[in-house]
């Protein structure tokens, strides 16, 4: 079974960060004269709503293409160089417009699932957590019932085992 | 035993079937270029079956769609071609886009035409024009029918387009002032957001955003690699310089084009600022550029002399703390570094040596500020802003 990587959020060219650019480059609707399948496609084109976005978004190259015996379809091509398909058989006109529209605010990644919905550089504000973050200098060999013993006994336990000869021997 | 499909293949009703299909194919998009070596078929059968059984197809139409996988796989991929080549296609429309996409359609003096000139090449000497066979004859051809729309046009580009007299044939006296104006812009960038930095790493830096690399991806990013005029445009023939020099063009052009100065500046400095210049954004500047490791205890010493300690003054590096010293996986050590008893930096690492490498580089951070904690990088920086931050 094959699963679908996960990414994490970006935007190309870091977009919004100072100015904002449509990344929608061109879009072709490519559609079928006589079929009954283009018929949202046709009225899309008809009542005027693609001249509407064609001069809504002067940014964006539009094109019409008719294809004899072909469903219709929506292709976006992004300022990233991936191009999106979108099958807009028998759709009505409305649903077309609607596909228009999306294709214009898309950024042209993959549709991916996202590991977050957020992501930062800078995670920590005050530093990521050591072992030594608040003043501690506890390891792993330090506590009496730890398996990780280190080899050689520290000054402390030195210290420790001369007070037990010490007091042995006073006694 | 023969199979089925086998005896199918070499039916002639099969062959002249795929005769009469072979012959009825619409014809591509055909792209005359120089000629490429073809790509020969791989010599086993790839393992295509992938993918290609059909449940509900009976069996007969199953067998004959992995047959045509098959050799469609063994045709190879299709050709490379220039973006321009398909009828979906129409530069004059693709430079009106990109000039409103660029944020240039609104500037004074700036028009389709200065844009189709800017992404010109110059061709090889011998060519003195647009020849059929050269690579932009291709793209100037408009096929099919293209709206022409006045009201959108004029709304677009209010300005009439300049007199074909001062307009130059192509970018070659743009390139060489644009990446000039965009190395001069980094530079002065970097000097204001990063003024502790030694003027060695910013120069680093500054070459790597410059390089051919960097400028090509922007230009990747920004569309202009399918608009060039003069140069193949097919992605594995176009060369990363020739992208750069698109960009760096644009820049000087967005420069050159205003009659005022200021507004010429301005224009110039945001097509940096906004493409280039963002790329400093989340990421660490530290990566920019590289200390080498003979470097690191010198720079250290100036970087303190610079700061206000006297160059006498001895740098202590104490082992602040450990944890599991003899466990080759788990251990630990902090190191920290002191100067005139004073905390600089600290650093942590598996062998001590590691923490104290580790301990120089966080305190170089510090001196430079470069760490995680400083303040963003301000990308809304004006042009007067930046010339006045030098003065």
């Amino acid at each position: 079974r094959q699963m679908l990587p996960r990414v994490f959020l970006s935007q190309p060219l870091q977009n919004g960060v100072s100015r904002y650019t449509c990344q929608l480059k061109r879009i072709t609707l490519k559609f079928c004269k006589f079929r009954p399948n283009s018929l949202g496609a046709r009225e899309f084109i008809e009542n005027g709503d693609f001249l509407e976005f064609a001069r809504a978004n002067p940014q964006v190259a539009c094109y019409l293409k008719p294809r004899r015996n072909r469903p219709p379809v929506l292709q976006a091509e992004f300022a990233n160089g991936s191009v999106q398909l979108a099958r807009i058989d028998s759709f009505p006109a409305e649903f077309v417009r609607r596909w228009f529209w999306l294709m214009r605010g898309r950024s042209g990644d993959d549709l991916l699932p996202l590991h977050e919905n957020l992501r930062s550089f800078h995670p920590s504000v005050q530093g990521v957590w050591t072992p030594f973050t608040f003043g501690r200098s506890v390891g792993l060999g330090d506590l009496s019932d730890s398996r990780h013993r280190p080899m050689s006994p520290s000054a402390t336990e030195l210290i420790q085992q001369l007070h037990r000869l010490q007091s042995a021997r006073m006694s | 035993m023969l199979s089925r499909l086998s005896l199918c293949r070499r039916h002639p009703l099969c062959q002249h079937f795929a005769a009469v299909v072979a012959a009825s194919r619409r014809p591509v998009a055909t792209f005359e270029a120089a000629p490429v070596a073809p790509l020969t078929p791989p010599r086993q059968t790839p393992n295509v079956m992938h993918g290609t059984r059909l449940a509900t197809d009976p069996r007969w139409r199953r067998r004959m769609r992995e047959d045509l996988y098959r050799r469609r796989m063994l045709a190879g991929p299709e050709p490379e071609r220039p973006r321009s080549v398909w009828s979906n296609w129409s530069r004059r429309a693709e430079l009106s886009a990109a000039a409103h996409r660029l944020g240039l359609a609104g500037l004074a003096g700036f028009s389709q035409q200065w844009l189709d000139r800017v992404l010109t090449f110059r061709e090889s000497a011998e060519a003195d024009g647009v020849t059929a066979d050269s690579p932009s004859a291709n793209q100037n051809v408009s096929k099919g029918y293209e709206l022409d729309d006045e009201s959108s046009d004029s709304v677009a580009m209010a300005t009439p387009p300049t007199p074909a007299e001062s307009m130059p044939r192509d970018n070659a006296e743009l390139v060489p002032t644009g990446r000039a104006l965009i190395a001069e812009h980094c530079d002065r960038f970097l000097a204001r957001e990063l003024p502790h930095v030694p003027e060695d790493l910013r120069e680093q830096a500054v070459s790597l955003l410059t390089s051919d690399q960097s400028l090509s991806f922007v230009a990747g990013h920004l569309g202009l690699a399918e608009l060039l005029s003069g140069v193949d445009t097919r992605p594995s023939m176009l060369p990363l310089s020739v992208e750069a020099d698109a960009f760096a063009a644009l820049v000087a052009s967005a420069k050159l084009c205003c009659p005022d100065v200021s507004e010429g500046d301005e224009a110039a400095w945001r097509l940096t600022r906004d493409f280039l210049l963002t790329r400093l954004h989340n990421s660490d500047i530290n990566e920019w550029w590289t200390i080498g490791a003979q470097r690191r205890l010198p720079l250290l010493s100036e970087s303190l002399a610079a700061a206000g300690f006297p160059a006498d003054e001895p740098l202590e590096f104490r082992l602040m703390g450990q944890s599991a010293p003899e466990s080759p996986v788990y251990s630990c050590f902090q190191v920290g570094l002191y100067i005139r008893r004073e905390f600089l930096s600290s650093g942590f690492g598996e062998t001590a040596a590691q923490a104290q490498d580790e301990c120089v580089s966080e305190a170089l951070k510090t001196l430079f500020d470069t760490a995680d904690s400083r303040a963003p990088m301000n990308f809304k920086l004006t042009y007067a802003d930046l010339a006045s931050a030098l003065e």
